[in-house]
């Protein structure tokens, strides 16, 4: 099967290791690049010299059958995966040209630039104010004024306003499983990320809450750049400007998701596709 | 557009200063937390140590040592050639641990079968209450008990309760072990029996094995018992205190055991009491043995209850059997005599108390070790 | 085996397990009764009106008209028997001296005149007749006084005045020895007597006189003793008949009559209605007998006194039910006779905030390390398993570590202290803590470390924002139940912290003064106090308020997961 990579060449030969300049300005619409980057869980080779890059201002989908390395490569770009111990990466990933492995990289400036929607939503327990207000705070604002506006406007962006703006100081957890996944969005989106990473927001939730979430990310795209990795093809195909199918740890093919789903280069990609497997 | 970019890459990447800063307050942090953490470590150092170093001026000469622990005649306050027997407040120990025991493990073990296996889930949760009930209660309300409450109960109806128990514990049993051994018996002795026969056989046999019970409560009965504080005493109440501790821990390992098992042995045809002893206590085992090993803990350490119902009597009982005589244990030894043997430190009466403190921390030890080793082969399985 | 026994053995076994149950629940039943209800006893309990008087002179109490109109009363309804006693007191011995040295002088003077008689007796051949003639000669010479003596001591005991006689015959043992001695004397020379004959005419002179005093003396002086008995049992119902006698007593328990009913029936039953008194027995020791005073005071006015009390014990000490408030906040008075065990409940509290102020941080700082930190090692593997061993150790071993390190070695303070005590209890427990705020840490869900993370918060910020928060109910519950079992311990503070008596400790005292504490006053109080009949109450009430304590500590623990828990989820 033959690996076909569509990605900005100029990109990988710009960025060295101690550099953080890129030298090419016209590489400013790549948010996120990924350069022959792989993961290791113990000695197993979970994703395989992948190289992409995420477009700005677009939303971009990785899909693949499920164990073939999609979520790990989705939680390397804000180095979740630090969490795991047994987890090694090689190759880079870059974030505006910076290597985000770098070894004095502020992992906590990071995961403020990329956000992250889990794929159980997990609101803490505590009102539902406290959960957006939980990463401008850990920013350092304190004002109440300003907590107030950036929460009703996380909210409003969240479309979830108008359902709890009466009792922000409740429980988030008496919130509906839908109602908790927007919720989790509005608290990625109050701390302004560039990059919004969703690893399959709806796989928990029903169809109706997962309509009005492919609605939010439709309107999300206007002002961030989002990653969302679904198992569910309709949805890229609904939601996604760019498509990455990964199998095996390998990314297999990249592009226009309307190229991508009408008419894929690879027969595996194909296949997919076609539901002969996965 | 560039140089925003710039601005905001440099903010990602820490200069080599701050970089370093954070490393080493990361650094530091752990190393407070670990430090703080280890104090129970250094804790139990120095208990130990201390305790070894006290106990060492006693140690050191052998004769005493060999006196401590076969000789019984205790006199450690005496102006001159004191003795430190301490023979039979090791016996007073053992008798207690394994009087309580006896009656604690059987108990224990056979109450927690009943609560995971026999009982319904819901009747389970609210009799939990009880045993957490027992095992709050304090030390030393225990003690009262026991001294003020039964004490005198032994003292004036002695015979009649220990009469009484023999009875209510030994007929039923003996009931029911004649009539299965009657069953066992009938088929290697006679042929062909007929219902009649069967029936005789039977009924002799239990008879004959309850007259035991019988016979014992009517001896019972007549006894006197000089004083209420004695090792029957101690050994009930310490019973009562070790059940908690044995209840629990047996009921857990009892329910961590899998559906499967059960219903594999039911399958089968066995009874519940057969399935319970053929299958679910062989593979409790281990469990339950970490439950009596942690009861047995709980005993031997145990001072307030025996200092004040043990009769702290300095002979060993005769017979060596005889529950109803005084005994003294090591724990009551101590906090008897460590008062006044504060005033002489330094005297080989304030000594012989820490070489006392350290057997106890030996056994305690060993207890231990011994129930992590019973369960991490347990996990190991 | 067949099927039928099988069954049989499978229904019996579930009935042993059924019983083993049952057993249990009737053992947590048979413990917690007595001590409920006695231990309701030391607080809801039928008091007199010394109670109240106690209260008011010593505990400054203000009491309402109604209680002075009471005590008031009690005291008219004693007044009569005061009169009695002091009637019966009183005693004229005079008269009886009077008649008694009348019939001396009788009897001297019939021996004088049957002097003659004496020597045809001397001159007597056997020895036997000798003896005989003595005796008789004796006793004619005496009857009359012993008649007198009898007349007298019978009326005396009517009248109340044994003592006054009892005193007059002592004086005359003397008196007839003397007179006896001199006539003697007299006879003696003027006959040229040899010694045998000397003895004998002593013999004939006073023969059987002296015993008869001696016996009536000791009839007289049982009375007398008895007598003194039942006023000891008077006083130890009533209290001090005036108040000098109060103030010349030192003992608090001395100035006051009995202030439980339940204890004032019990003095009137074995100290009044039935007494005990020494008499010689047989062989001639000193034995203590309990006798029936009604019995013995028969036709007495001791006697009246005896059915006055038993009458009216009512209406001399007013009983009523109280609630006595003040057993948790008074102080002991006297061996904890009186007042209350505050000072026992502000050490318990004292000892048990100060066990776990030192030991819920630390314990849940380790806590935090084992679970988020620790990478499982060799170091870990050591630090674990040092934490269950000190579970391990004796509760009497750390009081030893305790005294010998902490007060000898370290000197945190100079000698038994609340400080050295807390520390002490701090070790006990932390192990528990420990163990039980690891395993709260590890209950939290994975999901809100990661959420946490995904949202830029280090790994501290982390904890202390989210983790903590949804850990707390679970490790409270376990700080709680520890503080619970700090409270009842008693070995670790015999020899760190605890006194038998003392006052209640002020906060900055804590760092330097021993402190009664709950349980090591119950150990005493049963043990070693000299009148535990008497404060039977108070051991109860004691054990009864420890329990309940350690019973509220682990409900409160449980009742606040519970809502904790409501709240996370709702």
């Amino acid at each position: 099967m033959e690996n076909q990579t569509l990605i900005m060449n100029r990109q990988t030969s710009a960025v060295k290791f101690k550099d953080h300049i890129p030298s090419d300005p016209n590489n400013i619409d790549t948010v996120v690049s990924a350069s022959d980057f792989s993961v290791y869980y113990g000695k197993f080779h979970a994703v395989k010299n992948v190289n992409m890059s995420f477009e700005r201002g677009k939303v971009t989908a990785i899909i693949g059958p499920s164990g073939c390395g999609k979520s790990t490569f989705l939680r390397c770009i804000n180095r979740m995966n630090d969490l795991v111990d047994s987890c090694r990466t090689t190759g880079l990933i870059a974030l505006d040209g910076v290597n985000i492995y770098h070894p004095r990289l502020d992992v906590v400036e990071l995961r403020r630039r990329v956000g992250m929607v889990f794929q159980r939503p997990n609101p803490f327990p505590k009102s539902i104010f406290d959960n957006v207000a939980y990463g401008p705070r850990l920013k350092g604002v304190h004002g109440r004024k300003e907590l107030d506006e950036i929460v009703e406007n996380s909210l409003r962006r969240a479309a979830l306003w108008d359902e709890v703006k009466d009792r922000l100081h409740s429980n988030a957890l008496g919130l509906s499983g839908g109602q908790q996944q927007r919720l989790c969005i509005a608290r990625a989106l109050a701390i302004k990320p560039e990059v919004l990473l969703m690893d399959e927001p709806c796989s928990a939730l029903d169809p109706k809450s997962t309509s009005r979430i492919e609605d939010l990310i439709a309107e999300l795209s206007s002002e961030y750049t989002i990653a969302i990795v679904t198992h569910n093809m309709q949805q890229a195909a609904r939601v996604s400007d760019f498509t990455a199918f990964f199998y095996e740890g390998n990314l297999i093919e990249f592009g226009e998701t309307k190229l991508l789903f009408t008419n894929p280069k690879c027969e595996a990609t194909n296949d997919y596709i076609t539901g002969r497997f996965g | 557009m560039n140089q925003e970019m710039h601005k905001r890459a440099q903010t990602l990447i820490l200069d080599r200063h701050n970089s370093a800063a954070r490393a080493l307050f990361g650094l530091l942090g752990r190393a407070a937390l670990l430090a703080v953490t280890a104090l129970p470590t250094l804790a139990i150092i120095f208990i130990l140590f201390f305790i070894v170093r006290e106990s060492i001026p006693f140690l050191d000469n052998l004769p005493r040592v060999k006196e401590f622990f076969t000789s019984t005649h205790w006199a450690p306050s005496k102006e001159v050639d004191p003795s430190f027997g301490a023979l039979s407040i090791f016996y007073g120990t053992l008798m207690v641990t394994v009087g309580s025991c006896a009656v604690a493990v059987p108990l224990g073990v056979i109450a927690a079968i009943c609560l995971s296996e026999i009982v319904s889930p819901k009747f389970a949760g609210i009799f939990k209450p009880v045993v957490e009930l027992l095992a709050a209660i304090p030390s030393v309300a225990y003690g009262f008990f026991a001294l003020v409450v039964f004490a005198p109960i032994l003292q004036n109806h002695g015979g009649f309760l220990l009469s009484a128990l023999a009875l209510l514990a030994g007929l039923p049993a003996c009931a029911i072990i004649g009539i299965a051994f009657s069953d066992m018996a009938l088929s290697k002795m006679l042929r062909n029996p007929n219902k009649n026969q069967k029936a005789a056989f039977r009924v002799i046999i239990t008879v004959a094995l309850c007259a035991l019970p019988v016979a014992a409560a009517y001896k019972l009965f007549s006894v006197e018992i000089a004083s209420g504080t004695n090792a029957f005493n101690a050994s009930i109440i310490l019973a009562i205190m070790a059940l908690p501790t044995i209840v629990s821990i047996s009921q857990d390992a009892l329910t961590a055991i899998g559906r499967d098992m059960r219903e594999g042995s039911l399958a089968l045809g066995s009874t519940r009491s057969e399935m319970i002893f053929k299958v679910i206590l062989p593979c409790a085992k281990s469990g339950i043995a970490v439950a009596v090993i942690l009861g047995f803990m709980r005993v031997i350490g145990e001072t307030m209850v025996v200092w004040m119902a043990s009769g702290n009597s300095l002979k060993i009982p005769e017979p060596f059997y005889n529950f109803l005589e005084p005994v003294r244990t090591l724990t009551a030894t101590i906090a008897g005599e460590m008062g006044e043997a504060d005033q002489s430190t330094g005297s080989a009466r304030y000594h012989v108390l820490f070489a006392m403190s350290f057997c106890l921390l030996v056994a305690g030890l060993l207890l231990n070790g011994a129930s992590q080793w019973i369960g991490s082969n347990r996990k190991k399985k | 085996m067949s099927n039928q026994i099988r069954k049989v053995l499978d229904k019996s076994f579930s009935a042993a397990a059924y019983c083993a149950l049952v057993v249990m629940s009737l053992t947590v039943v048979v413990f917690l009764t007595p001590i409920i209800v006695n231990g309701i006893g030391a607080i809801v309990f039928k008091a007199t009106v010394e109670h109240e008087k106690f209260l008011m002179e010593n505990l400054d109490r203000e009491y309402s008209e109604k209680v002075l109109q009471r005590i008031a009363e009690a005291n008219a309804a004693r007044e009569p028997l005061y009169k009695m006693m002091r009637d019966y007191e009183r005693g004229d011995s005079a008269a009886y001296k009077k008649r008694l040295d009348n019939g001396i002088s009788r009897a001297l003077a019939h021996i004088e005149s049957g002097s003659d008689k004496i020597f045809a007796l001397l001159n007597e051949t056997s020895a036997e007749a000798r003896v005989r003639m003595a005796a008789e000669f004796s006793r004619l010479a005496w009857f009359e006084y012993l008649t007198e003596l009898d007349l007298a001591a019978k009326e005396a005991r009517a009248s109340g005045n044994s003592m006054a006689l009892a005193k007059v015959l002592q004086a005359q043992e003397d008196e007839i020895s003397e007179a006896a001695k001199a006539a003697l004397n007299e006879l003696g020379e003027k006959k040229k007597l040899t010694f045998s004959q000397k003895s004998m005419l002593r013999r004939a002179f006073t023969h059987g006189v002296f015993e008869e005093l001696k016996a009536k003396e000791g009839e007289l002086h049982d009375d007398d003793d008895a007598y003194i008995a039942v006023k000891h049992g008077i006083e130890e119902l009533l209290g001090p008949a005036t108040q000098g006698d109060k103030e010349k007593y030192k003992l608090m328990r001395q100035k006051y009559g009995q202030t439980r009913m339940s204890l004032a029936e019990d003095v009137l039953k074995n100290s009044i209605l039935t007494i005990s008194i020494t008499r010689a027995n047989a062989e001639g020791a000193e034995v203590s007998q309990r006798i029936d005073s009604l019995k013995f005071f028969k036709n007495t006015p001791v006697e009246k006194m005896l059915l006055y009390v038993e009458d009216n014990i009512d209406a001399m000490l007013r009983p009523h039910w109280t609630i006595y408030w003040g057993f948790f906040t008074d102080n002991p008075y006297d061996s904890s006779i009186f007042g209350g065990i505050w000072p026992m409940i502000l050490g318990t509290f004292y000892l048990t905030a100060g066990a776990m102020i030192m030991a819920a941080p630390l314990g849940i700082i380790a806590a935090i390390y084992f679970a988020e930190y620790a990478k499982e090692g060799k170091i870990v593997g050591i630090l674990r398993m040092c934490v269950g061993t000190l579970a391990g150790v004796p509760s009497i071993v750390f009081g030893l570590f305790g005294l010998t390190f902490l007060i000898n070695t370290l000197h945190v303070s100079d000698n038994k202290s609340v400080l050295a005590g807390a520390i002490t209890l701090a070790l006990l427990i932390l192990p528990t803590i420990i163990r039980s705020c690891e395993e709260a840490v590890k209950a939290v869900p994975n999901s809100y470390r990661e959420a946490a993370a995904g949202l830029g918060a280090g790994k501290w910020r982390g904890i202390c924002s989210v983790i903590l928060p949804s850990a707390l109910p679970s490790m409270l519950t376990g700080i709680i139940i520890s503080m619970g079992r700090a409270a009842g311990e008693t070995a670790p503070i015999i020899f760190t912290a605890a006194t038998s008596t003392g006052a209640a400790l002020a906060v900055w005292e804590i760092f330097s003064q021993p402190t009664p504490a709950l349980p090591w006053n119950i150990y005493n109080i049963c043990s070693e106090h000299e009148m535990a009949d008497k404060v039977q109450h108070v051991q109860y009430g004691m054990v009864l308020t420890l329990i309940t304590i350690v019973l509220a500590l682990n409900f409160a623990a449980i009742v606040i997961r519970a809502r904790m828990q409501k709240k996370l989820k709702s």
